[in-house]
């Protein structure tokens, strides 16, 4: 049997049980973090493992990796939007009806 | 092999490559749009992931890593490659039998976002918001995995290339593994 792919399978299976456990636990908002970083993992098993990105030719790297910057950039910026509302709304305007934060 | 063969191989490999990175951004433009919802509304979307199956999710979950573990195995091992996908598709037709089942219990539960929505929190807004999320990333998913199980169609058959099909199956895969703890888990334990 290969090795490889049989170890990321039981690792994505133990990751996953993390998670679920993690769902349980008094994280708070720290939760959303928690699941994101297990899924990180779990993703980077399956990319580098079963999709071989590993020992894949130096230009499939490089449009996997830019994938991946783009995305951060669209995260990064669009993100910057609602991180910096709040800085502006104590001194402008009462908060917004249905905001939680 | 020839030095032809070897170039084409990797220009397949490449393209499926090129091509799975504008499907990150795709996917990634309905990722920000509930990390937006979540900034907002952190306590809604926690209810809606309370109503949602964690049992036929982590089942689904189950079975897709372990077709993407099948299709590795296959392209590992060459000799093994009819039967790996053969098993890999059944389990992705699984996959889609127990989402189905999954879809008909929301709606008779009432969580589909049209006119019976039946909110529980006051918010009713943002919980809609919530199975508006729902419904469309795994409708989108489900569409993702029925052209995967075509292209799996097709190499049982020897057409196509069974490494490129291997990869884009596993990027389903990836899609799926970050949908299942925003769907699933983030605010199941209270928020």
């Amino acid at each position: 049997m290969p090795r490889a792919p049989l170890l990321g399978w039981v690792g994505l299976l133990a990751l996953l049980g993390v998670q679920i456990g993690l769902a349980f636990l008094p994280l708070g908002q720290a939760h959303l973090y928690f699941a994101l970083g297990v899924a990180v993992a779990m993703a980077t098993i399956v990319a580098w493992i079963f999709m071989e990105l590993a020992s894949a030719p130096h230009l499939a790297r490089i449009f996997a990796y830019a994938g991946l910057f783009w995305v951060m950039v669209l995260f990064a910026l669009g993100g910057s939007d609602y991180a910096t509302r709040a800085w502006t709304r104590a001194s402008e305007s009462p908060a917004v009806s249905g905001d939680q934060r | 092999m020839a030095e032809t063969e070897r170039y084409e191989a990797d220009t397949d490999l490449i393209g499926m490559w090129l091509f799975l990175a504008t499907e990150v951004l795709f996917f990634g433009a309905l990722f920000f749009v509930y990390f937006a919802y979540q900034h907002l509304y952190p306590l809604a979307l926690a209810e809606g992931v309370r109503r949602t199956d964690l049992t036929l999710g982590t089942i689904n979950t189950v079975l897709l890593l372990t077709s993407s573990l099948a299709m590795s195995l296959g392209i590992v091992r060459p000799g093994w490659l009819g039967r790996a996908f053969v098993g890999a598709g059944a389990l992705g037709v699984a996959f889609l039998a127990v989402k189905g089942f999954e879809y008909a219990k929301d709606i008779h539960e009432g969580l589909f976002p049209g006119a019976g929505f039946a909110a529980i929190s006051p918010e009713a807004g943002p919980e809609r918001i919530f199975f508006i999320f729902y419904f469309t990333a795994t409708a989108i998913h489900a569409l993702h995995m029925l052209i995967g199980l075509g292209l799996i169609f097709y190499a049982v058959r020897g057409k196509g290339s069974p490494v490129v099909v291997a990869l884009y199956w596993s990027f389903v895969d990836i899609v799926w593994i970050c949908l299942y703890p925003l769907l699933y888990l983030v605010g199941r334990g209270g928020a």
